[in-house]
């Protein structure tokens, strides 16, 4: 049991008995009696105090026992008090009484004590457990009461959120707004395609704010006689980002109209200072350590000549064959605290091969990290990535690079603004040129005419076209050329001699048989200028060697089953054809399919084609072409 | 009869005949703007004599980078009167000289050897 008192109440209005009972009780550990001789004051006690058991006798006066029980049980918060009547042991109808009045036990006069606090003990041991359980709920109870206050409070928390998500809502729109209006103003000054288009043949430029706005930048405009390019990474993104992109326009801007055309280093410097200035940078004043990275490409003399600076951005340069290039710019950036005013840059000369392309890319690219592979995107990698794409269309290129960041970026979140621009030169001289002679000729001549020549040859692979009359003079230059072009192409020994073999073969067959002439003078002589066509082209499987002339109608059968029949034969078959024709006594001159044409098919060694267009009622135009 | 010596050009192919010693050789590239007019006076004297040599010692050398088909009628031309030559009691040797990886070269060579009768032929390919 506990060390608690068990205040046990006896009333009887017996002296003795009261006395006798209350001995009884204190030699039970953790008893305390309250005797009572009048009920009515016990009764009283009870209501203020909270007795732990009840011991009453039946027959008292004013009230008796079962009064007291009834008139007990009625007072608050004391149904559950254990009330033991001493009564007569045969009064058995009282007993029932008693029990319906809420008597818990009973003890038969006269007392027997080893009985007495037997009993004592037991309902004690029941008081106890009612009385923990009691404490128990009570324990629960607050517990319970504590949990309804969180939740209560808890509700209100939530209200809270909910009207915080709203207002959160309102404010996104509102911001979300004004950064759309912001994009707006932003990509307004961005360059037109058309600007962009004049200079390069084919490009792609991928410009992609993290947050709609940002601070990546691109510039296109004429400078001088040449044309500038550049791409500019600022330094935060959003609309920070976005503040900065509209001072280095201006400060770029500025700086193009003070520095003389050509001086791309001082137009870097000067575009330095202007934002230092812009921004305070140059005084001890102003808040901003802001800056930029530029990379500015400037295109002079019709895309022939190309000069780079950087600040703190590389140039990466793919020739058609080999591995890309990076041109590093300087370590220093446009404004910045730190960066000295009087900053110097350095431009370098980059030098221009047909086919070149060209890459800029912000550091967003290079920089952003990986979700399965924990690191940059790599600047090795985009190398490597743009090493490949030599035969690609530029659009093609942008989808590849932003297949690849998007499958490196995997779930990792966008760290920075992402540009990357490639570019191929468009040789500006030509369409320059042509234009001008459209204006000298009082626009009468189709100068798009020469373009799309100019792309029709491209697209063959032509090396070599020649169109004209055709003497051994003719050949001779034209042979020594083609011979020169093979060598710059680093072709195999054998398979140039074999191009020109088919060559001298080709133009010597129109010296002798075209049937489309005129006169001329040729070392004070007139003679019979024979008019042919020649191509000497480059394809993906190897060379080919293509001449075209007249032929009389007449010729034109007998020549086609001439060709056709050679065509049919074997390496074997060839040889002994070529050595019957050596041997025989066919004057040279003669018409038909004389050993030039043997030889040319020996030599074509991925075979060789023939057609005839007719020209007119009296010449068709008689086209072989050599694969090699 | 007189030697003959002619250093080759771009088109035509250097030439260098001894008679008296029987040693020629011809040399270089041969696409003559007039094939018979560059060829016709030399084959005409060397045919003059070989057709007075008798038991002669005759050595031919051909080291062409590059001929033309109306060039290939002629050598041709060439071979059947050496060949001829040998035949009649001359002892005739002909060294067909062509760099080792010119394949179309030696091909050529072989074609032209292929109906000697009594020359004797010599591939000589040069590294």
């Amino acid at each position: 049991m506990s060390e608690e008192t068990f205040r046990i109440v006896v009333i009887d209005d017996s002296r003795s008995v009261l006395t006798l009972l209350a001995r009884l009780i204190l030699t039970v550990q953790g008893c305390e009696p309250v005797p009572f001789s009048d009920p009515v004051s016990a009764l009283e006690w009870c209501g203020q105090e909270e007795a732990d058991l009840v011991i009453v006798d039946y027959i008292m006066p004013v009230m008796n026992g079962l009064g007291f029980i009834e008139a007990f049980r009625r007072l608050p918060d004391r149904g559950e008090i254990p009330i033991v009547m001493v009564t007569g042991s045969d009064a058995q109808t009282v007993r029932y009484m008693a029990l319906q009045e809420g008597a818990t036990d009973f003890l038969n006069k006269p007392i027997d004590n080893v009985e007495f606090v037997t009993r004592l003990r037991n309902l004690l041991v029941m008081r106890q457990h009612y009385k923990e359980t009691r404490k128990r709920a009570e324990i629960l109870r607050q517990a319970k009461e504590e949990v309804d206050r969180a939740f209560r409070e808890l509700s209100v928390t939530h209200a809270e959120l909910e009207k915080t998500r709203d207002n959160l809502a309102e404010a996104f729109e509102v911001i979300e707004g004004s950064i759309q209006y912001a994009s707006r103003i932003q990509r307004s000054i961005l360059p037109t395609l058309d600007v962009i288009e004049g200079i390069f043949s084919d490009h792609f430029i991928h410009w992609d704010p993290r947050d709609t706005v940002g601070g990546d930048i691109y510039w296109c405009r004429p400078w001088g006689e040449g044309v500038l390019f550049a791409l500019g990474d600022c330094t935060g993104h959003g609309v920070p980002g976005a503040f900065m992109t509209l001072i280095v326009t201006g400060a770029f801007d500025r700086a193009c109209s003070e520095v003389p055309p050509g001086n791309l280093a001082q137009l870097l410097a000067r575009t330095h200072q202007l934002v230092q200035i812009t921004l305070k940078q140059d005084t001890d004043q102003g808040e901003s350590d802001d800056g930029m990275e530029l990379g500015i490409c400037y295109l002079t003399a019709g895309n022939s000549r190309m000069q780079y600076a950087g600040a703190r951005f590389s140039l990466f340069v793919c020739p058609v064959e080999g591995a890309p290039l990076e041109i590093k710019g300087d370590k220093k950036g446009i404004g910045y605290r730190k960066v000295p005013f009087a900053q110097e840059f350095a431009q370098v000369d980059v030098t221009l091969t047909p086919g070149m392309r060209f890459y800029m890319s912000s550091d967003g690219l290079i920089d952003q990290v990986g979700s399965e592979v924990r690191r940059g995107f790599g600047k090795a990698r985009f190398m490597e990535m743009i090493g490949r794409f030599a035969e690609l269309p530029m659009a093609d290129q942008q989808a590849i690079i932003q297949q690849e960041l998007v499958k490196h970026q995997g779930e990792e979140s966008r760290r920075d603004d992402v540009s990357v621009v490639g570019f191929r030169l468009r040789p500006l001289e030509l369409r320059e040129a042509t234009l001008k002679m459209a204006a000298v000729e009082g626009g009468s001549m189709d100068s798009q005419v020469i373009l799309r020549l100019r792309e029709e040859l491209m697209g063959e692979g032509v090396l070599f076209f020649y169109c004209g009359y055709v003497t051994e003079k003719v050949l001779s230059v034209i042979g020594e050329t083609v011979m020169d072009k093979l060598e710059l192409d680093n072709t195999e020994r054998s398979v140039a001699r074999g191009v020109f073999s088919v060559f001298v073969e080709q133009m010597q067959n129109i010296i002798r048989y075209s049937a489309e002439n005129q006169e001329g003078e040729v070392d004070d002589r007139t003679v019979d200028l024979r008019l042919g066509m020649l191509v000497v082209g480059r394809n993906e499987t190897g060379y080919y060697v293509a001449s075209a002339n007249a032929i009389v109608q007449p010729d034109v059968d007998r020549l086609r089953e001439s060709l056709a029949r050679i065509r049919g034969l074997d390496k074997a078959g060839l040889k002994a054809m070529h050595k019957e024709i050596l041997k025989g006594q066919t004057p040279e001159g003669s018409k038909g399919a004389g050993v030039g044409f043997v030889d040319i098919a020996r030599l074509a060694s991925r075979g060789f084609e023939f057609d005839f267009l007719k020209l007119d009622d009296s010449l068709s135009y008689f086209v072989l072409k050599a694969h090699l | 009869m007189e030697n003959i010596k002619l250093e080759p050009t771009k088109r035509t192919p250097g030439i260098d005949f001894d008679f008296a010693a029987g040693k020629f050789a011809i040399h270089g590239e041969s696409y003559p703007e007039d094939v018979n007019k560059f060829f016709g006076p030399l084959i005409g004297q060397l045919k003059e004599y070989l057709a007075a040599s008798e038991g002669a010692t005759i050595d031919f050398r051909f080291d062409l980078i590059y001929f033309n088909s109306t060039t290939a009628k002629i050598l041709m031309g060439l071979f059947e009167s050496l060949d001829e030559a040998a035949g009649a009691g001359n002892t005739v040797t002909i060294a067909w000289g062509f760099a080792a990886d010119d394949s179309n070269m030696e091909e050529l060579g072989e074609e032209f050897s292929e109906d000697l009768e009594h020359a004797k032929f010599v591939m000589a390919p040069k590294e």
